[in-house]
Formats: C-alpha cells, sequence, structure tokens
C-alpha cells in the first residue's frame, strides 16, 4: 500500500512542515506579545535547521551531534527568554512584552518535548560513533528506533504550537504571569 | 577565569528560570503543589515542590523534565470536568 518513497516524502514533507505551522500559529496569536516573541524566536531556530538540513546529511555521525546543538538552540530560548528581554529591556517593544510575559504548561510540553529529542540524538550519536569505530557491527537503535520517535516528537511539538496559538488567539490576556512575582 | 564566572552566571540563570517556570506551568496545568508531588516519580510532596518553586533548593534535571511532561500533557478544563463527572457511574459499576 505504501511504498518506500511514499513514507520517504510524507516524512520529508513533515519535517519541513515546521515552518509554515510556526508561520501560521505567529498570525493567529498575533495579538498576544508573548506568544509573538516565543514564536519568532522558534521561527528562527527552524530556518536555522531547515537550511543546514541538507548540509548535515553530509557529515556522517557528526550529524546527530548537529541534532543536540539545536535541540540546545531550542531549549534555551523557550526557557530563558526571559533572560534575553532582560538584556533589551531597554526598547519599548520589549519592555512590554516583558510586562506580559507568561510561561504556561504547553512551554512546558515544548519543553518536554525538546528534551526528549536532545535524549534520543544523543543515543543516537553514541551508537553511531561506536559503529565507526567497529565498537558495534550494526545500529539497531538508529534503524529501528530513530526515525519513529523522532516523527512523533515532531507532531507533538505541532501540536503544542497548535495549541499554544490557538489559546492566546483573541486577547493578551493570561492566567498567570511570572514577571507579576519577580 | 572571568569566562568560567559569566558561564556559572547563564547556568543559575536557566536553574533560576526553571524554578521560576514550574509554579506558572502548575497553576495553568490547574494543579496544586501536592497534586503535581503525587504524579512524579518518585513522587514528592508538596514542601518539595514548594522549595523548587521558590528556589530554595535546585529541581534535580530528570524532575524537572517529569514537570514538563506532567503539565504539558495534562488534559484540557472540559476533559478534566467530564472525567470527574463520570467517576462516580464507574464506581456504582
Amino acid at each position: 500500500m505504501f511504498s518506500y518513497e511514499d513514507l520517504e516524502s510524507l516524512f520529508r514533507s513533515l519535517t519541513f512542515l515546521s515552518i509554515p505551522l510556526i508561520i501560521s500559529a505567529l498570525f493567529i496569536s498575533w495579538k498576544n506579545l508573548n506568544c509573538r516573541y516565543l514564536f519568532s524566536l522558534l521561527l528562527l531556530i527552524e530556518i536555522l535547521d531547515s537550511s543546514m538540513y541538507d548540509a548535515s546529511l553530509t557529515w556522517g555521525h557528526y550529524y546527530y551531534l548537529w541534532g543536540m546543538f539545536v535541540c540546545l538552540t531550542f531549549i534555551i530560548p523557550t526557557l530563558a527568554r526571559r533572560l534575553l528581554l532582560k538584556k533589551v529591556y531597554h526598547i519599548d517593544f520589549f519592555k512590554r512584552i516583558y510586562s506580559s510575559y507568561h510561561f504556561g504548561r504547553y512551554e512546558g510540553g515544548l519543553l518536554f518535548i525538546f528534551f526528549s529529542s536532545f535524549i534520543l540524538h544523543s543515543i543516537s550519536f553514541l551508537e553511531a560513533s561506536l559503529y565507526v569505530a567497529y565498537i558495534v557491527d550494526s545500529m539497531l537503535f538508529i534503524e529501528a528506533a530513530f526515525s519513529p520517535v523522532q516523527l512523533f516528537l515532531h507532531i507533538t511539538a505541532m501540536y503544542f504550537i497548535i495549541s499554544l496559538s490557538l489559546q492566546h488567539r483573541y486577547s493578551d490576556a493570561h492566567h498567570f504571569s511570572t514577571s507579576k512575582m519577580y | 577565569m572571568k569566562l568560567k564566572l559569566r558561564q556559572l552566571g547563564l547556568f543559575n540563570g536557566l536553574w533560576g528560570e526553571a524554578a521560576k517556570s514550574i509554579r506558572s506551568m502548575r497553576k495553568d496545568a490547574r494543579l496544586t503543589q501536592s497534586q503535581l508531588g503525587q504524579k512524579l516519580i518518585p513522587a514528592v510532596d508538596q514542601a518539595t515542590i514548594s522549595n523548587w518553586e521558590t528556589g530554595k533548593t535546585p529541581v534535580p534535571l530528570t524532575s524537572y523534565f517529569l514537570i514538563c511532561f506532567v503539565c504539558g500533557f495534562s488534559p484540557e478544563e472540559k476533559t478534566k470536568q467530564l472525567i470527574d463527572s463520570q467517576q462516580p457511574e464507574n464506581k456504582r459499576n
């Protein structure tokens, strides 16, 4: 029913679906400054990752090391974007974003996805390094688990992005703000 | 030496942000501190969650990982109400 080429094209299209999805989420939740800031950061990192995709495939087992680095670049802005705002607090636009800063459960879900992807890439890099060094004869984890798990994480991340944008599509209101506490 | 101190500052900054995010994630997921603590593996008490949120004790990385999972994948308010409304019927059966 599904040939190898059909599945490969499906995986490839899902890989590059992230950018249009984040752009859509950005427009849906445009009124919310916090979401606008988060999705802009994610879009920048996603563009960087997609632009390096073809090149990274030629790096052999260092592709997984690159994947670990990209996961970290997703984690740090998602978690520490308030710290980044502090650096540019003198600009009025970022001051408004800082005052409406909110870290909700969907951001937490995204962090979990990025952490999981980081662990997945770490295990794959370790296995690939062992294979390249002729310590192991096959890459069982990479062949059997890497693609399906990464696909699942990708789809789950898309779910969180859409959920977050729909939650904040109407106004700038939010349930709880950490900026009011500190 | 200066670079190491700066890196330590960034590390402490990230950990501080993680601690602050726990409370806002928990509130957004409509969980109390004790409810969140019970859902973790291993389960922790309300005081531990409170210490993590205020930054008195650093939250372990694996626990923060699990907190993100629990809060991120917690059901929506309407689904929770639906499950709660169906529970007495299940007990009767």
